[in-house]
């Protein structure tokens, strides 16, 4: 057992090792200008055109970083909400047969692979966007700065949402379950009515879990990659706030979506070692995610999760 | 001699023959026929070959339609009426042919047949193991079948480096993967690079084939021999109901750098242009920045596909896109527009009046020989260019 343990961590190093080697050439010669300055998409035009003799090393990934926190955190947003209402609503007032059946099909919902998700959002959410909230108008205003069509921020953060609401439910009905009955009977003790108990006793009780859940989402939204560039509009422009509601109409290039997206260019060594840079990013996104995580469950010791 | 190949396939109508030539040779009118033996069949690297005018044997020399061979071996034919001279070009050889003369040429040199080729049916009929051997294939016949075999690219021994551009790899890639599948000794490293790599590459003896998909330059002509292996055109395509129907190559310059971005401008609706485009990367995306933009990049806000398929369909499913595709892969689904009053179609690519046309090529130093020829020739075999040219999205040489 600790051989394998082992083993593990030196494979889990060994993928830290490769991907930041891979992405050193990018990494140094862009500094911090890597996550401060924006053009992506037109450095990756321009590095696969350069000579050999004098390639282009310098990215500026702020927009892909910004379409990956902007869809992810908005998808979260409506994942929680969603999600802990459909599990409150399953563990306290379904009926157990009917719960014992929601909660089946939620866990088949979350093994839907994500192309499927994608594939749903490309013929109805990307459709749906485009014909009811975006007009002529709206597009000849911005067709300077950005093609306003359904492929963009706001059908990123509907697909992901609609992948990440199975898990939060799953892990946040798991998380209502585990508080244990005495907490719930105290409540019920001192006269408050189910919906008090629910609020002040069973959710500050299973946050934690809840918490993990959402976390677990934000991992899956921030890694996703198949789905979201299927809907995402495939450009790394920054979705400003400056616009309005209009931003949310932004064509957005997630990380992810990135290295799907532009591994036709691979060719390329400073390509290559751009899209290795976009993982690097990532892992770093997702090392962060798993330390906080980890802080969320080293705070309440009695939860089981 | 027609009737003959008829008759293989439907017995009474063979029987019938049989009839009316024992009848003809009751007859004494024989002799007046070409002297007769049983229908020849050909086949060439295994596949059986079907004429349209079936193969004679003359004085024990076969004779063979032209025109089969060559679309087969991937051959040019020109032929010349005032000399009655046909002449036979692969890669690597030139076999000039005298209708009712002995004496033929292969690469300047002269030689001599025992029977001279000979008009049949309006058909010009070439001895077929002089033009075989001369071209450097493996000629054999089975006289239990009564079949002339011939080896060509299933006889192909050694190893060929390739290297060049990305718009003819991906055709290179398919047939080195037919041929190597048909040849047990022959290796084939195909690799991309671009043009520019592929040129310098053969210049230098880095790779025995070079791929282009530019016309090379009189220095590099001085040293290279390039053969033409598709024709490549770009169609700028928009929604069917799209009322613009025209594009000056200016207006589409303009639309694809971000430039105009009304319709309303180029003489449609009062609607954004939305531009749709291939990701980086894309031999497609490269051919327009070339031929259309002058090497500068499309518009940044530009929605990028990366396929062929998806920016096609991006197109047929809104109003106001304009995106750009091969024009093999253009179908009614999507409109492609004209530019400066040229139609996109196959015709005015061939005849590179289309602006967004070109021809690819493959390039040897000096004249190709052996298996280089040969994987060239290869490239323009009919077959090639009807299964693997087409089916790329390209557009064929014949």
């Amino acid at each position: 057992m600790k051989c394998l343990a082992l083993f593990g961590i030196v494979v889990i190093l060994f993928i830290f090792v490769f991907v930041f080697a891979q992405a050193a050439p990018v990494l140094t010669h862009s500094g911090l200008g890597l996550i401060g300055e924006t053009g992506f998409d037109r450095q990756i035009s321009e590095a696969f055109y350069a000579p050999a003799s004098a390639p282009v090393l310098r990215f500026g990934m702020l927009g892909l970083i910004a379409g990956t926190l902007l869809s992810t955190l908005l998808a979260l947003a409506v994942a929680g909400l969603l999600g802990v209402g459909a599990a409150i609503a399953i563990r306290e007032f379904a009926p157990p047969p009917l719960s014992a059946v929601l909660l089946a099909v939620t866990r088949l919902l979350a093994s839907i692979p994500s192309v499927i998700f994608g594939l749903i959002g490309a013929m109805l959410v990307v459709p749906w966007i485009d014909t009811t909230f975006i007009t002529v108008d709206m597009q000849i205003e911005y067709l300077a700065l950005f093609q306003m069509t359904g492929r963009n921020l706001l059908a990123s953060v509907l697909v992901l949402s609609f992948m990440i609401v199975p898990m939060v439910i799953a892990l946040a009905a798991d998380a209502l379950y585990a508080v244990p009955i005495e907490r719930r009977e105290v409540g019920y003790a001192m006269g408050m009515n189910h919906f008090r108990v629910i609020v002040k006793i069973i959710l500050p009780e299973a946050s934690p879990g809840i918490a993990a859940g959402l976390i677990l989402g934000a991992g899956r939204g921030i890694g996703e990659a198949i789905a979201v560039s299927m809907v995402c509009g495939g450009v790394g422009t920054l979705p400003l706030l400056s616009h309005g509601v209009a931003a949310l109409f932004t064509p957005i290039l997630p990380l992810s979506a990135a290295i799907v997206n532009k591994s036709e260019a691979m060719s390329v060594p400073a390509v290559s070692s751009a899209l290795f840079a976009c993982g690097a990013v990532l892992l770093l996104m997702g090392a962060v995610l798993s330390l906080i995580a980890r802080a969320l469950t080293r705070r309440s010791p009695s939860d089981a999760l | 001699m027609k009737e003959c190949t008829v008759s293989m396939r439907k017995p009474w109508l063979r029987l019938c023959l049989l009839l009316s030539l024992a009848l003809a040779l009751a007859l004494g009118v024989a002799p007046a026929l070409p002297a007769w033996a049983a229908a020849i069949t050909l086949e060439i690297d295994g596949a059986t070959v079907p004429a349209d005018v079936a193969p004679v044997t003359k004085n024990g020399t076969t004779l063979v339609p032209i025109r089969l061979i060559t679309e087969t071996l991937g051959a040019s034919v020109s032929w010349d009426q005032a000399s009655q001279r046909v002449t036979i070009e692969t890669a690597g050889h030139t076999v000039v042919f005298t209708v009712g003369e002995s004496a033929y040429l292969v690469d300047g040199g002269r030689k001599t047949l025992t029977s001279p080729p000979e008009s049949v049916n309006g058909r010009t009929m070439v001895p077929i193991r002089a033009l075989a051997e001369s071209i450097g294939a493996d000629v054999s016949y089975e006289a239990g079948a009564n079949k002339a075999v011939i080896k060509y690219f299933s006889n192909m021994k050694g190893a060929i480096k390739v290297s060049g551009s990305t718009t003819v790899l991906p055709i290179m890639q398919a047939a080195a993967d037919q041929l190597l599948a048909m040849n047990s000794g022959l290796s084939i490293a195909v690799a991309g690079g671009g043009s520019g790599a592929g040129i310098k590459d053969t210049q230098s003896g880095a790779n025995n084939v070079g791929m282009s998909s530019r016309d090379l330059t009189a220095d590099e002509l001085s040293e290279l021999t390039p053969v033409t292996v598709a024709n490549d055109g770009i169609a700028i395509i928009v929604h069917p109901n799209n009322p613009v129907s025209n594009l000056s190559r200016e207006q589409a310059a303009g639309i694809f750098r971000g430039e105009i971005r009304n319709w309303r401008d180029v003489g449609g609706a009062n609607a954004p242009i939305l531009v749709q485009t291939r990701e980086t990367g894309s031999g497609t995306l490269t051919t327009l920045e070339e031929l259309l933009l002058d090497k500068e990049p499309v518009v940044a806000t530009a929605t990028p596909f990366t396929s062929s398929a998806l920016i096609k369909q991006a197109v047929a499913q809104s109003e106001n896109a304009i995106g750009f595709d091969s024009i093999g892969f253009v179908d009614s689904t999507v409109k492609a527009v004209s530019l400066d009053q040229i139609a996109a179609n196959s015709g005015t690519v061939k005849s590179n009046t289309y602006p967004l046309s070109r021809g690819l090529y493959t390039f040897t130093k000096g004249r190709a020989t052996g298996i280089n020829g040969m994987l060239i020739d290869y490239l323009r075999a009919l077959g090639t260019q009807n299964n693997i040219v087409q089916r790329e999205g390209y557009v064929t040489i014949y």
